[in-house]
C-alpha cells in the first residue's frame, strides 16, 4: 500500500490522453481524406496535455533539479527509456503542431507520432511493471495504459472530430470503454487466485471505493451516456478523466509489494 | 578472488530483540520513521507461535539487483564484493526502486527527498570492522559471511515468509528456527 | 480512570517544540533571550531545519573519533560496557565493550538508542517550575531560582517541625552508577529525613537466599556453558538479559538441556528444549513436588545435604508428610509424568543449575517459593559447583567506598528515634553511626501512596524524587497521585518529562551517563566498567551529585552549617574517591585508570559462588531450616504457601518489556519506530468469548483502575491470563500498567532490604471491548 502521488496520477493520465488523441488524429487522417476540423487546436491540445503531464511529473521527483540524471540509465532502466520515448514523442508533437499551423500535417509525421506514442506507452507499461509488485509485473500496465489512451483519448478527441466523424470517435470510445470494463472487472478477480500478494492486491481492489468509483464514473456512466446518444457529449471527457483519476489512484495506492508480506506465507 | 558478502540470519538463535535494527540507527542516525534493518515477525502459519520467530532483514545485496537495473539515475552500484551501494548524491528521488525491489528494502526519506537503504556498512567493512548490526547482535544470530566460502549445510536462500525470487539472487542466507517441546497447563 | 492526553502532555509538546509548535517555541526562546543558552539550535530537534549538530551520519573511519569508556547503568542484569565514539564534541555512536567477554562488543536495542537519548528533542534542558501539577504549565527558571525555592522549603520545614523528617526521598534504579548514591548522601547531609526504603524489584528472593545461604550470591553467568541442565525459572533473559543467551546457547551446543518455566510462552521459552506453562505463584508447590519425587526415587544427594546442610531431614520429613508429586503437579497445572521426568533428568545431570528470575518472586508467596527452588538445587548437590547453582543475583562486587553517600548530619540535627532496618539492598551499613541517637524515618518504598497518606508528625512536606519514575513504576497510580496532593513541594530530578515529572512542582534536568563520571558493576556478572565523561553536559543539566553540591552551597549561604555535602565537587574526583584497595585487589588492577584500557573482571577463586561450601548463615551451612526466617515470621522450612486469591476473572501479568528498561528508552522516537504502541496480549479463546478481535481497542479494568489499549491475540498466554508489558509513554499516550497493580506486599524482603516486596504478578483484571 503506497501513499497517494498526485503528480504520478496526472503524469500518466495526461500523457496517455495525449497519446490517445494523437493516435486518433492519425487514424482519422489515414482513413479519410478530410483532416480534423481544427488541427491546430487538436495538436495544441495534445501538446498541452503532454506538457501538463510532464510538468506534473516533476513534482513527483524529490530532486527535480537533478532531472537530467533520469536519462543516465537507458541501458537497463525502463523509466529512463520511457522518458526518452516521451522526449521523442514530444518532439514529434511539436513538429506536428508546427506543421498544423501551416496546413495539413503530413502522413509520415502522423504515423510517426502514433507509433512513437504507442512505444512510449509500452515503455511506461514496463516502468510500472516493477519486479516488486507481482500483480502488475506483467503486460497489464501496458494494457491499462492503452485502454486509458483509447477512452480518455477518444473522449478528448471528440472535441476535434468533424461532425461526420463523431460516430467513429464515439464508437472508438464505447469499444475502448467496454473492453476496459471487461478487463478491469476481470483482472482483480484473476488476481484473487494468484499468490498471497497478488490475491491481496485483488482483494484490496475489490474492496476499495476508488476502484468502484472508477468503474462507475470512468466507465459505466459514460458508456450509458454514449449508448443513449450515440455520440460523445461535451461533458463526457471531463467525467472520463475524473473517473480515470480514481482508477489510477487505485493503481498506485493499492498495489502491494512482495516486501509488504515478509514473514507471511507467499 | 573477491568476496561475496552476505548476511546469514540464524533464526534458531534470533530472539527478535531489535538490537540489530537499533545498532544501525545508532550508526547512521536515521530519522524517526526510517529503519534500514527490520526484524519481521514470522506468522503463525509458518512458526506456530506469534512473535516468537523472526527474520532480521536489511538489503539483500542481490546478485541481479532490480533496484540497480531500474534506477533511471544510475544511483546504485554494485561493488566487487557484492555490496549494492546507493549514492545519495546521484539519487533524484523518483521512488522507482521502492517498487522494483522485491524485498521492500529502499525507503523514501521525506526529509532528504531521496531513497535510502542499508549500505552493508561498506565504510566499516573497508576499515576492517563488522557491520554495525552484526557486531551488535547479542546472540550471534546475525553474521556476515562470504558466499564464496560459506558452506553451512543448514543455510537456505528462500525460507517460507521470504519472497521466492531466484532470478534476483538475494544473497541473504537463513537457518530455520526450531521449536521446543511445549507442556501446556492442564487446568 | 482512563487517561486521555493530559493537558500536561500537550504543554510539554509545546514546551519541547515537538511536532507543530516547535517553531513558535523557538520564537519565544528568541524573544526571551533563552535561545542564546542553547549550545546549538541543531540539538533541539536534531533532524530539522536547524542544522546537523546531531544529524545524519556515516562511519567516518576509526581515526575520526575520540573514544571513551562508558557503562550502561540502568538496573539491567547485563550492565554493559560501552565504547563511545565522539566527533567534534558530539556523541556519534556507541558500541559494546569488546574487552568484556560478557558484553562481547555488542549492546542491546536500548543501549544502541543512547545517542538518541542524549540528543532527544524531548530531554529536559533547564530547571523548570510547573504552575499547577499535571497542568503542563511549565516555565523555565534558573538554577538559582530553583535552588532558592527548594532550600527555602527545607529551611522552612526545619523551622516549623524542628526536624527534617518532613523531607522525604524516593530513589531507585534510574542510574546505578556508584556516585549516584550521592543522592542518599545529599539527604544525609541535610539531617535526618524520611526515606522510602526497600526495592520493588527482587527483595523477596534476596531474603530467601539470605535465609538459605546467608547471602545472595550467584555463579558467574559465563560458567553456565558448563551446565548439563539449565532450568530458567520465571526469568526472561531474551528480553531482560540478552547477553546471557549466548551462554545458554553454548551450553545447549555442548549437550545441555534447557527447560523454561513461565506462565507465558516467552521468547526465552521457545529457545529452550522444553517449556512448562506453569500456573503463576505455584512454583513453590512445583519445586516441592519435584523434591518429593527425588526423595521417592532416592535421587537426593544425601551426602551433600548431610555435610553441608542444616535441617535437611526435617525438610524431607515435611515433604513426605505434606507433599505428593500429584498434588504439586496439579497446583502447577502440569502433568505428573512430565514433572517426574524433569526432576529425574535434573538430578542426573552434573552440574545442573536453576536461573531463578525476579519475575517469579513477585507474589505473596514469592520468597518462600524461591527458598523451595534453592532447596531443590541444594538437594541435588549443585550449590557451590561451577556450572551449577541457584542463580539469582549478587552484590559481591559492590564494595566501593560510597563516599558520595556517606555524609554526616549537620550538628544538632534532630531525627527519628525508633528502630530502623536496612535502607535497601545496597545498604552496606557504611556510615551508620551506632552511637547517634537519631535515625532517618523509613517508609515502605513499595507503598509510597499509602505511606504518604498515612504519614503524620510530620507529614511528608517535601518529596525529592531521583532515579525513579514513581508514577509510572510504583503501584496503584491513582493512589499515588492522590497522595501527592498532600505533599507541599515535589522536586523531580530527571531527563525526560515522564508521568512523575508531570506531577512535580520543580524539575531539575540531569545528565546521561555520557556527560558524567562514575563507575559501574553488575548484580549478575563480575565485570567492572569505568564511566568517563565523553561529552560536555548538554544545556543546563547537572548530575545528581552536582545538584547536591549546588544545593549545599545555597543552603550554607543562607544558613551556615545547614548542609554537610561538599560544596565544590569535581565529578571525576568524586568517582575516584569511590575506589579502594579491596576493589583494586578484587579486580586485579592498580588504579582506576587501568579501566580506561578496558573492563576488568573480578578475580574469583571459582566461577561458582559458595565454592568452599562455607555459607554465611549462622550455622555456616546451607539452611534448609532457617531460624532467622522463623524469627522474621516465616516458616523455618520452605513450606508450601498458597498464592493470592483471585479478585477478578483473569490473571494480570505486567512483566518487563523488550524495548524499554522500565520506563526508560521506550519514550524515544527511535524506539517508537520499533515498538509503536502498547498492547495487551489475550488468548484467542478469551478474546472470542468477549467478541474481541485482533487489533480491537479494549478496556482492561479491576478495582484498582483501568487502562485502554489495543489487544493482540496470541496463545503465548494462557486463556485465563492477560499480559501487558510494563511501560509505554509518549506525549500522545500516557498508558500506565500500574493503574491496575495494587500495592499488596510479597512475603519477604523486609529482612535485607528494609521493606517487603510487592506482589506485582498477583494481580487480576477483566477485559472488554471498547466501542470504536
Ligand atoms: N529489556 C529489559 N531488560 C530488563 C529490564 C527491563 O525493564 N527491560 N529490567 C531489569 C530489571 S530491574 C529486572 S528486575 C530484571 C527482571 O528480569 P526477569 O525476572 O527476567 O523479568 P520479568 O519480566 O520481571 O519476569 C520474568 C518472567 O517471570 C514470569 N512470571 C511471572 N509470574 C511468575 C510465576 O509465578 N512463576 C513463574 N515461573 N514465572 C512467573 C513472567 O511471565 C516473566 O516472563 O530485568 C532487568 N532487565
Ligand atoms: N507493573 C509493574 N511495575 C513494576 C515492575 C513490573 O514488573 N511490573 N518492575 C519493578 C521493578 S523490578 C523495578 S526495578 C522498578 C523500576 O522502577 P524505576 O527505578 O522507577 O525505573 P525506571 O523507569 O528505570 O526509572 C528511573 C527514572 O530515573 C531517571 N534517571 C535516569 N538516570 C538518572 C540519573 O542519573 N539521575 C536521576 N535523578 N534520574 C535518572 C529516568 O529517566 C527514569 O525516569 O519498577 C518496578 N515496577
Ligand atoms: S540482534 Fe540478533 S538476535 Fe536480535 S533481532 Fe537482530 S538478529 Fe535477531
Ligand atoms: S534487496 Fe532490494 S535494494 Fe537490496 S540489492 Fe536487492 S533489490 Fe536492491
Ligand atoms: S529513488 Fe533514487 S535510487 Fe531510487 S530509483 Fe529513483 S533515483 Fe534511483
Ligand atoms: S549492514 Fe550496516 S547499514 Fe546495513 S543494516 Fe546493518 S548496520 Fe545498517
Ligand atoms: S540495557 Fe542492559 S543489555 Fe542493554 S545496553 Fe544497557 S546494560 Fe546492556
Ligand atoms: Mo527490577
Amino acid at each position: 500500500m503506497e501513499t497517494l502521488s498526485l503528480p504520478l496520477i496526472l503524469f500518466t493520465l495526461l500523457t496517455q490522453a495525449a497519446v490517445g488523441v494523437a493516435v486518433l488524429a492519425a487514424v482519422r487522417q489515414w482513413q479519410t481524406a478530410d483532416g480534423p476540423q481544427r488541427p491546430t487546436a487538436e495538436w495544441g491540445t495534445i501538446a498541452g496535455l503532454l506538457i501538463a503531464g510532464v510538468l506534473a511529473s516533476f513534482f513527483h521527483l524529490g530532486h527535480p533539479e537533478l532531472v537530467w540524471r533520469i536519462l543516465t540509465n537507458v541501458g537497463t532502466a525502463w523509466l529512463s527509456r520511457e522518458i526518452l520515448a516521451f522526449i521523442v514523442f514530444g518532439a514529434l508533437v511539436a513538429l506536428a503542431l508546427w506543421s498544423a499551423l501551416r496546413g495539413p500535417v503530413s502522413g509520415w509525421l502522423l504515423k510517426s507520432v502514433a507509433v512513437v506514442g504507442v512505444v512510449a506507452l509500452a515503455m511506461m507499461g514496463m516502468t510500472y511493471a516493477p519486479a516488486g509488485q507481482p500483480a502488475i509485473n506483467n503486460i497489464w500496465p501496458f494494457v491499462f495504459f492503452m485502454l486509458t489512451a483509447a477512452t480518455a483519448g477518444s473522449a478528448v478527441a471528440s472535441f476535434f472530430a468533424p461532425e461526420a466523424k463523431q460516430g467513429l470517435v464515439a464508437w472508438v470510445f464505447s469499444t475502448g470503454a467496454l473492453i476496459s470494463l471487461v478487463i478491469y472487472l476481470a483482472v482483480p478477480c484473476v488476481w484473487l487466485s494468484g499468490d498471497a500478494v497478488v490475491a491481496a492486491t485483488g482483494r484490496a481492489f475489490l474492496s476499495s471505493p476508488l476502484y468502484w468509483m472508477f468503474i462507475l464514473i470512468g466507465l459505466v456512466v459514460p458508456l450509458i451516456a454514449v449508448a443513449r446518444t450515440r455520440r460523445i457529449p461535451g461533458w463526457l471527457p471531463v467525467l472520463v478523466l475524473f473517473g480515470e483519476f480514481f482508477g489510477r489512484a487505485a493503481f498506485f495506492m493499492l498495489m502491494l509489494t512482495t516486501g509488504s508480506n515478509i514473514g507471511n506465507l507467499y | 578472488m573477491s568476496k561475496r558478502y552476505a548476511f546469514h540470519v540464524n533464526m534458531a538463535l534470533c530472539i527478535g530483540c531489535d538490537t540489530c535494527a537499533m545498532a544501525c540507527k545508532n550508526q547512521y542516525h536515521q530519522e524517526a520513521g526510517i529503519v534500514w534493518r527490520k526484524v519481521y515477525p514470522v506468522s503463525e502459519a509458518i512458526y506456530p507461535h506469534r512473535d516468537r520467530a523472526w527474520m532480521s532483514l536489511a538489503c539483500n545485496h542481490c546478485d541481479n539487483p532490480p533496484c540497480l537495473e531500474g534506477c533511471p539515475a544510475s544511483a546504485y552500484t554494485k561493488r566487487d564484493d557484492g555490496v549494492v551501494v546507493h549514492h545519495p548524491d546521484l539519487c533524484i528521488g523518483c521512488q522507482q526502486c521502492l517498487h522494483t525491489c522485491p524485498f521492500g528494502v529502499p525507503q523514501y526519506n521525506p526529509h532528504t527527498k531521496k531513497a535510502e537503504k542499508c549500505s552493508l556498512c561498506w565504510e566499516r567493512l573497508d576499515a576492517g570492522l563488522q557491520p554495525a548490526c552484526v557486531q551488535g547482535c547479542p546472540t550471534g544470530a546475525l553474521s556476515l559471511v562470504d558466499l564464496n566460502t560459506f558452506d553451512d549445510p543448514s543455510a537456505i536462500q528462500f525460507p517460507p515468509g521470504f519472497p521466492h525470487r531466484p532470478e534476483v539472487g538475494p544473497s541473504t542466507r537463513f537457518t530455520l528456527p526450531e521449536q521446543p517441546k511445549i507442556v501446556r497447563r492442564e487446568s | 480512570m482512563h487517561e486521555s492526553k493530559s493537558s500536561g502532555a500537550k504543554n510539554i509538546e509545546l514546551a519541547l517544540g515537538s511536532t507543530l509548535s516547535r517553531r513558535s517555541f523557538l520564537k519565544i526562546l528568541m524573544m526571551t533571550g533563552a535561545a542564546a543558552a542553547l549550545p546549538s539550535t541543531g540539538l533541539l530537534r536534531s533532524f530539522s531545519q536547524e542544522g546537523p549538530a546531531f544529524g545524519r551520519a556515516t562511519f567516518a573511519g576509526l581515526g575520526a573519533y575520540q573514544t571513551f569508556r562508558n557503562a550502561c547503568p540502568r538496573n539491567c542484569y547485563d550492565t554493559c560496557g560501552i565504547v563511545s565514539y565522539v566527533k567534534d564534541g558530539v556523541l556519534e555512536f556507541v558500541e559494546g565493550e569488546p574487552t568484556s567477554t560478557y558484553t562481547d562488543g555488542g549492546l542491546c536495542v536500548k543501549g544502541y538508542a543512547y545517542p538518541r537519548t542524549v540528543y532527544s528533542p524531548d530531554r529536559i534542558k533547564y530547571p523548570m517550575r510547573q504552575i499547577g501539577r499535571g497542568s503542563g504549565n511549565w516555565e523555565r527558571i534558573s538554577w538559582e531560582e530553583a535552588l532558592d525555592a527548594i532550600s527555602g522549603k527545607i529551611l522552612e520545614i526545619k523551622e516549623k517541625d524542628g526536624s527534617l523528617l518532613g523531607m522525604a526521598l524516593t530513589k531507585y534504579s534510574g542510574n546505578f552508577g556508584i556516585t549516584h548514591y550521592g543522592v542518599e548522601g545529599m539527604l544525609s547531609s541535610l539531617g535526618y529525613t524520611t526515606r522510602f526504603v526497600g526495592t520493588p524489584c527482587w527483595p523477596a528472593g534476596i531474603d530467601a537466599q539470605n535465609y538459605d545461604m546467608g547471602n545472595m550470591w550467584c555463579n558467574d553467568p559465563e560458567d553456565m556453558v558448563q551446565a548439563k541442565y539449565i532450568i530458567v525459572w520465571g526469568a526472561n533473559p531474551a528480553y531482560c538479559s540478552v547477553h546471557s543467551l549466548k551462554y545458554i546457547y553454548e551450553a545447549k551446543k555442548r549437550g545441555a538441556k534447557v527447560v523454561v518455566i513461565d506462565p507465558v510462552l516467552t521468547q526465552t521459552a521457545v529457545k529452550g528444549d522444553e517449556y512448562w506453562q506453569v500456573k503463576p505463584g505455584s512454583d513453590g508447590a512445583l519445586a516441592l513436588a519435584m523434591s518429593r519425587h527425588l526423595i521417592d526415587q532416592g535421587l537426593v544427594n544425601r551426602d551433600w545435604a548431610a555435610a553441608n546442610g542444616l535441617g535437611y531431614d526435617e525438610y524431607e520429613a515435611y515433604i513426605k508428610a505434606n507433599v505428593t508429586v500429584e498434588w504439586g503437579a496439579e497446583q502447577a497445572g502440569l502433568p505428573v509424568d512430565v514433572v517426574k521426568r524433569v526432576a529425574e533428568e535434573f538430578a542426573a545431570a552434573d552440574p545442573a543449575t536453576i536461573w531463578i528470575g525476579y519475575g517469579m518472586q513477585r507474589h505473596v508467596n514469592g520468597g518462600v517459593n524461591v527458598r523451595a527452588i534453592d532447596a531443590l538445587v541444594a538437594m541435588t548437590g549443585n550449590v557451590g559447583k561451577p556450572g551449577g547453582g541457584a542463580r539469582y543475583g549478587h552484590l559481591f562486587t559492590w564494595g566501593f567506598n560510597y563516599n558520595a553517600m556517606v555524609q554526616a548530619a549537620p550538628e544538632g540535627s534532630v531525627g527519628y528515634t525508633g528502630a530502623t532496618g536496612p535502607k535497601g539492598e545496597f545498604d552496606t551499613g557504611q556510615g551508620a553511626d551506632a552511637t547517634a541517637s537519631y535515625t532517618d524515618r523509613t517508609f515502605n518504598i513499595n507503598k509510597i501512596g499509602q505511606e504518604i497518606l498515612d504519614a503524620q508528625d510530620p507529614p511528608v512536606r517535601l518529596l525529592w524524587i531521583a532515579n525513579k519514575n514513581v508514577v509510572s513504576q510504583d503501584f496503584d497510580k491513582n493512589k499515588i497521585v492522590k497522595a501527592f496532593e498532600k505533599v507541599e513541594m515535589i522536586v523531580a530530578v530527571d531527563l525526560f518529562f515522564n508521568p512523575t515529572v508531570e506531577q512535580a512542582d520543580i524539575v531539575l534536568p540531569t545528565v546521561t551517563p555520557f556527560e558524567d563520571w562514575t563507575v559501574n558493576v553488575s548484580y549478575w556478572h563480575y565485570w567492572l566498567h569505568l564511566n568517563e565523561q565523553a561529552i560536555k553536559p548538554l544545556f543546563e543539566t547537572k548530575s545528581d551529585i552536582e545538584i547536591a553540591s549546588a544545593l549545599s552551597a545555597v543552603l550554607n549561604a543562607k544558613q551556615p552549617g545547614s548542609c554537610t555535602f561538599p560544596q565544590n565537587i569535581d565529578a571525576k574526583e568524586m568517582m575516584i574517591k569511590e575506589f579502594n584497595d579491596g576493589i583494586y585487589q578484587l579486580f586485579g588492577i592498580t588504579s582506576w585508570e587501568d579501566l580506561r584500557k578496558g573492563a576488568a573482571k573480578a578475580k574469583l577463586p571459582s566461577s561458582a559462588s559458595w565454592s568452599d561450601l562455607k555459607f554465611a548463615t549462622p550455622s555456616g551451612k546451607y539452611e534448609f531450616k532457617s531460624e532467622i526466617a522463623q524469627t522474621n515470621g516465616h516458616t523455618a522450612l520452605p513450606e508450601y504457601k498458597a498464592g493470592r486469591e483471585a479478585y477478578a476473572p483473569l490473571r494480570l501479568l505486567t512483566p518487563h518489556a523488550k524495548h524499554g528498561l522500565h520506563s526508560q528508552f521506550q519514550n524515544l522516537d527511535w524506539m517508537h519506530d520499533l515498538n509503536p504502541e502498547p498492547l495487551v496480549y489475550v488468548h484467542p479463546q478469551t478474546a472470542g468469548a468477549k467478541g474481541i478481535v485482533d487489533g480491537d481497542t479494549v478496556r482492561v479494568f479491576n478495582p484498582t483502575g483501568e487502562v485502554r489499549l489495543k489487544a493482540q491475540l496470541t496463545n503465548n498466554v494462557p486463556a485465563d491470563t492477560l499480559l501487558m508489558y510494563e511501560a509505554w509513554f509518549s506525549a500522545k499516550n500516557t498508558f500506565n500498567v500500574n493503574l491496575l497493580v495494587d500495592d499488596v506486599s510479597s512475603d519477604m524482603g523486609a529482612y535485607k532490604t528494609g521493606s517487603p516486596g510487592v506482589a506485582i504478578h498477583d494481580q487480576f483484571a477483566d477485559i472488554e471491548k471498547v466501542a470504536a
